[in-house]
């Protein structure tokens, strides 16, 4: 069966981690009581340990699935996991501003302190959504990074010296999710006609399960209504051709939206998969939007054209599945993000030897991947389940389109001349200028079909 | 040699079945343990704190109560629990049930609380007293009417296994979501009969909770005087991150509603306690039907034990 789904792709290099998306998200979504300390959207830093706690630690938490004699099984349903407390997220604050105006006449400035917004009495900040922003707190945060898996201790103590990069994160909308999974009273479901993942909120009464078994900790209790709440990809917008609100507002302009058609009936044995074909058999799941026999079948499934145009410029298709340049966070959760990640490139070593030729550590006229910066094992332990060819891959490529333009631009070669470049890592002229359209100038960042409700896929009714 | 090897065995498979009549004749025979939970009758007000004089003197029924095992997820570890049971009715048509049971911490709602679980309650009717429905929260065909008691002080009124029994037009007229929204929901605001008082002290919760015997809403069983009915009970330990499935749960029990003591003076007053005890009859009668059948159920599955035991311990080592 084919399916659509709407997915998004981040380009990391272009955060800029100003929280924008966050704060926008926040003022549409969960300014009210009972969702304070939810953050539908997030911004990270790495190496950190992100929102909440460690949230990557699946010893602690007991997100996604685990594989046990080929079969999958939630891992909550393993072992007894503790529920994230407030600890592992934050106590929410705000600051008494009216005291800036109201307080006496004294010899010091007047000064606002935090109030929690739970008591609204005096609290002591001890930590916050992102309080390790900026690397703040290095060797207390970063060294409980669990990404850092397979590498030496001595490179922890490095880190801060060399690489940080931001991860926004929002929820994945998977294609396997735990969540839903892991929900007693079917509220969750992944609706059928673009993939987007709610909590019904009539039918959950806040049992939590789904809060522990979402890897990503992207379901947040609200304990005002005794419910839980997820990010809705901002579906009322989506439904309308609109981007959701993280990437309508986002400064840095990293984010795209788009459509992938992908097989349904696949995603199940996909998610089986060894952790090192992970990536690479979710991309097998994606399909190409423009062969006939795919139009097909996704019409007879009732596709709309609209979706399946969409698919077609959509640049999540070009840079997951043509490209191979956006990877999925935590592929070894098992639960197939359908949210992607352009892994950060910066900053470039450039070394010219004492002629101003490039040193050995270049691989022709591209520096070696593996004497950049941030360290190819961290990037795959996120992006990759390890697999440290994917990073490599993409890499590569963002890397080649670079060294394209630079030779059109500052050498001053033909596009024919400098094409040499591109062919060495797959990609084409064509390609080259479609990266440079959308990664560049940012245009056309957003390929959204509006919602077809008359040809809505009703799916049968559950128990 | 051979009779000594094989009499653990035996022995096994005995006990075996003894718990297998236990599991599936559970009702009748815990209620035939336990004398069941008498409703004394009350004229005038029945107080509704529970650390009042009259709950406290009040004998209580003390019902045991197991970890629900049946479905994911799993409550952890098995653990007997007991919750002691005690109600009245008065002459106003009120029925309160006070229900105690020993708990070290005192798990409530609270600003900020993502991972506070409230303790709860909640006792479990059929909706119709012709047969006994499914202890786990009934069929299609036999819903059951559960007042479920959350801390520190909210009583609902939910329906379960009537879901997919109904039309969506039968549905709507009763206020319910034309398609169900799960296999347990919240009635309307009509239905909302019952209402609750709690107290948690010295690691022990006390609570009261009430309701008109009458009702008007079809899912809501009415209640007379004088009248027998099953009920059944659940607890929610909040402190082990318990909530939904996660609970321990009773068998039925039998709960009795009793009438006023002395005949009634007054000619109107007779009227209405004829009617009742019309009404007492008619149910006691369905009631006895069931129980002879279950009776008669246990009686054949006894025989049969009986008859495997003797095969087994007898006739068997002679042919050897």
């Amino acid at each position: 069966m084919v399916r659509a789904q709407i997915s998004m792709v981040m380009v990391l290099d272009k955060c800029i981690g100003c929280h924008t998306c966050s704060l926008t998200c926040k003022n549409v979504w969960t300014n009210r009581e009972g969702q304070e300390y939810a953050w539908w959207n997030n911004v990270e830093t790495r190496p950190g340990v992100g929102f909440p706690k460690v949230w990557e630690n699946q010893e602690k938490y007991g997100g996604g699935w685990t594989l046990q004699n080929g079969k999958l099984r939630l891992r909550i349903e393993t072992k007894k996991y503790k529920m994230p407390s407030k600890e592992d997220y934050y106590e929410p604050f705000t600051y008494e501003y009216d005291k800036l105006f109201s307080d006496q006449l004294m010899d010091q400035q007047p000064h606002a302190d935090p109030i929690s917004l739970y008591s609204d009495e005096k609290i002591e900040v001890q930590w916050g959504p992102n309080f390790d922003d900026d690397l703040a707190g290095g060797d207390l945060t970063i060294p409980a990074d669990p990404n850092w898996a397979g590498m030496e201790k001595a490179m922890y103590k490095e880190f801060k010296n060399v690489f940080m990069f931001y991860l926004p994160r929002i929820c994945n909308h998977c294609l396997n999710p735990s969540c839903l999974a892991a929900c007693p009273r079917k509220s969750i479901y992944k609706r059928p006609e673009d993939g987007i993942v709610l909590i019904d909120q009539t039918r959950c009464r806040g049992y939590r399960q789904c809060v522990q078994a979402c890897p990503y900790k992207k379901v947040y209790y609200n304990w005002k209504t005794g419910k839980s709440e997820k990010c809705i990809f901002c579906y009322p917008r989506i439904e309308t051709g609109q981007p959701p609100v993280c990437a309508l507002t986002c400064v840095g302009k990293i984010r795209y939206v788009g459509v992938v058609l992908y097989d349904e009936e696949r995603a199940l044995e996909v998610a089986k998969a060894p952790e090192s074909q992970l990536v690479a058999l979710q991309r097998d799941l994606i399909l190409d939007p423009f062969d006939p026999q795919v139009v097909r079948a996704a019409r007879e499934a009732g596709v709309p054209d609209n979706f399946i145009e969409a698919a077609r410029k959509s640049p999540i298709y070009y840079m997951f599945k043509k490209w191979e340049i956006a990877l999925p966070l935590h592929p070894e959760f098992r639960t197939l993000p359908m949210v992607f990640y352009v892994p950060p490139l910066n900053p470039v070593i450039t070394i010219l030897d004492k002629n101003g030729k490039l040193g050995a550590d270049y691989d022709s006229v591209i520096p070696t991947i593996d004497k950049l910066r941030i360290p190819i094992r961290y990037l795959a332990n996120m992006f990759a389940a390890g697999n440290e060819e994917e990073v490599r891959k993409a890499l590569k490529k963002l890397l080649a389109i670079r060294e394209f333009f630079r030779q059109i631009e500052v050498e001053g070669k033909s596009k024919s001349e400098a094409a040499w470049v591109l062919e060495e890592n797959g990609l084409t002229v064509q390609d080259a200028e479609m990266m440079f359209r959308w990664l560049a100038h940012s245009r056309d960042r957003y390929v959204i079909p509006t919602a077809k409700k008359e040809l809505r896929i009703r799916v049968p009714r559950r128990g | 040699m051979k009779i000594s090897s094989k009499a653990p065995l035996a022995l096994t498979a005995l006990l075996a079945l003894l718990a297998l009549i236990l599991g599936v004749s559970g009702t009748a025979l815990v209620t035939a343990q336990v004398a069941g939970i008498e409703a004394v009758y009350v004229q005038g007000d029945i107080p509704l704190d529970p650390e009042s004089q009259f709950w406290q003197e009040l004998e209580k029924a003390e019902i045991p109560l197991v970890s629900q095992n049946i479905v994911y997820p799993l409550a952890g570890e098995g653990e007997t629990r007991k919750v002691r049971v005690a109600a009245a009715v008065n002459d106003q048509g009120l029925l309160a049930i006070y229900l105690e049971w020993d708990d070290p911490t005192k798990d409530v709602p609270v600003p900020g609380g993502i991972d506070v679980f409230p303790d709860q309650a909640a006792v479990q009717f059929p909706v119709s007293n012709e047969s006994l429905p499914y202890i786990c929260m009934g069929t299609t065909e036999q819903p059951v009417s559960i007042v479920l008691w959350r801390a520190p002080d909210m009583a609902e009124t939910l329906i379960a296994g009537s879901a997919y029994g109904m039309s969506p037009e039968q549905r709507e007229a009763l206020g319910l979501h034309s398609v169900p929204t799960s296999p347990i929901e919240l009635l309307p605001p009509e239905a909302q009969v019952w209402a609750s008082e709690a107290v948690w002290s010295d690691g022990v919760w006390k609570v009261v909770i009430y309701r008109p015997m009458g009702s008007t809403y079809e899912l809501v069983p009415s209640l007379t005087l004088g009248q027998e009915v099953s009920v059944a009970f659940a607890l929610w330990d909040g402190s082990k991150g318990e909530s939904g499935g996660k609970k321990s749960t009773s068998a039925w029990f039998t709960l009795k509603l009793a009438g006023p003591a002395a005949p009634p003076t007054e000619v109107t007053e007779t009227v209405t306690e004829t009617q009742t005890v019309f009404e007492t009859e008619t149910v006691t009668e369905t009631r006895g039907g069931v129980g002879l059948a279950l009776a008669g159920f246990i009686v054949g599955v006894l025989v049969y034990t009986l008859a495997v035991a003797a095969y087994v311990y007898l006739v068997k080592p002679r042919q050897q």
